[in-house]
């Protein structure tokens, strides 16, 4: 004879289990979202470090666009000044370059050279002397020149005490 | 090897239309009787309780609660037997062994919960107890052990009760043949199937529980729970 029961009561082992579930259930649940927590918590610390940072850099490197603009314009000038720098040492170091022969011709005159004409290998020099040997004595050195090929006195002109005169020659080409 | 003694602990509460009986029974393995810890009768005068309807589930509530927590401090299951005029409970008998609800010529009543069970045989005929109890009046005293956050296991009728303490009292004697024999010579009355001797053969009552003048069919009803949830 079985007892009548209008009920329906989960058994206490059955509770036992449900109880033990929920907790379960709730320790794990809790777990999980503490270490989900600290997990984002960290993230969310590495986000905000970051992005301070972020910010300082982007105050440091404000003016880095007006610096790199400065230096590309340095460096196109400088490339200018170097091409410019090029040019003359080619100048310089270029055979037909006069230079060395006006040198020696300023050497040569002194401080009597008033003027110079260089025309391809003609020149054309006027030149102040005291006398006429010191005219004379210009002519030797002139001659004894080994860039100049030829030279003549052309003219002598009196001016009050010094004398004026008046060389044509050719360079000898290089 | 020694075995720690197991002790069963149960809270019983029988309700009548005006009544409440507590009762906390409790039985060690090594003992052979039920011991009444405690036990006690409220009676409702001012109609809270009429008829097995709660007519004020508060005090109703606070009442049990209180019950329960001063006599049971711990979580102890919670048995309740109801009894009343709207509670139906009769003997019916069938020409089927095995009818089903419909076949026991009830009345229709689709309010009520209904359940038999078999009792005995007799001129070809067989008899069950049927019981059927409104739902709403389920349903309120469901409310009410909830609300008195109560561990309630069992709710269930007086009589099956007191059917299932005949049953434990005979023991391995027990026949259907006999119940019904004894139903028979006492008009099918279910209270008059135990003598003034059964109650002490069961049940310990402690020097300092004065219940001796009381009406022992609580007690029975008690015990009859007690053992039908196989506490004994």
């Amino acid at each position: 004879m079985n007892s009548i029961n209008f009920i329906k009561p989960v058994p206490p082992h059955q509770e036992r289990e449900v109880r033990l579930w929920s907790w379960f259930t709730i320790i794990g649940s809790s777990s999980a979202l503490i270490i989900i927590g600290i997990y984002t918590g960290m993230q969310w610390s590495l986000y905000r470090s970051l992005f301070q940072e972020k910010i300082q850099l982007k105050q440091k490197l404000g003016s880095f666009d007006t610096v790199l603009e400065q230096q590309r314009t340095q460096a196109e000038e400088q490339e200018q000044l170097q091409k410019k720098i090029d040019s003359l040492a080619k100048y310089k170091t270029f055979p037909k370059n006069p230079v060395s022969t006006l040198s020696s011709l300023r050497a040569i005159t002194g401080n009597g050279l008033q003027a110079v004409t260089i025309s391809k290998h003609r020149f054309e020099l006027h030149v102040t002397c005291q006398n006429t040997q010191h005219a004379t004595i210009c002519l030797q050195k002139l001659l004894k020149d080994m860039r100049i090929r030829t030279v003549k006195l052309i003219s002598l002109q009196s001016n009050q005490k010094q004398v004026i005169a008046i060389f044509k020659g050719e360079i000898t080409p290089q | 090897m020694w075995n720690k003694p197991k002790q069963h602990d149960a809270f019983v509460i029988t309700i009548t239309p005006r009544t409440i009986t507590y009762s906390h029974l409790s039985r060690s393995t090594n003992e052979p009787k039920i011991q009444l810890q405690s036990h006690d009768i409220e009676i409702f005068d001012t109609l809270e309780l009429e008829k097995l309807i709660v007519f004020n589930p508060t005090i109703i509530t606070n009442r049990i609660q209180n019950h329960y927590r001063t006599i049971a401090n711990q979580s102890i299951p919670v048995l309740m037997a109801l009894n009343g005029p709207s509670l139906f409970a009769k003997i019916i008998s069938s020409s089927k062994a095995h009818p089903s609800l419909e076949q026991l010529n009830l009345p229709h009543t689709p309010h009520m919960q209904w359940a038999h069970r078999y009792l005995y045989s007799h001129d070809h005929r067989h008899y069950f107890y049927v019981c059927g109890l409104p739902q709403q009046i389920l349903l309120q005293f469901q409310l009410v052990s909830i609300t008195a956050q109560l561990p309630l296991r069992l709710i269930s009728t007086e009589h099956m009760a007191l059917l299932h303490l005949y049953r434990y009292l005979s023991g391995t004697a027990f026949r259907h043949s006999e119940l019904g024999a004894a139903l028979t010579k006492r008009n099918n009355n279910i209270e008059q199937l135990f003598s003034k001797d059964d109650l002490p053969r069961v049940l310990s009552i402690p020097t300092s529980q004065a219940v001796a003048n009381e009406n022992p069919i609580s007690l029975l009803t008690a015990c009859g729970l007690f053992v039908s949830e196989g506490f004994s």
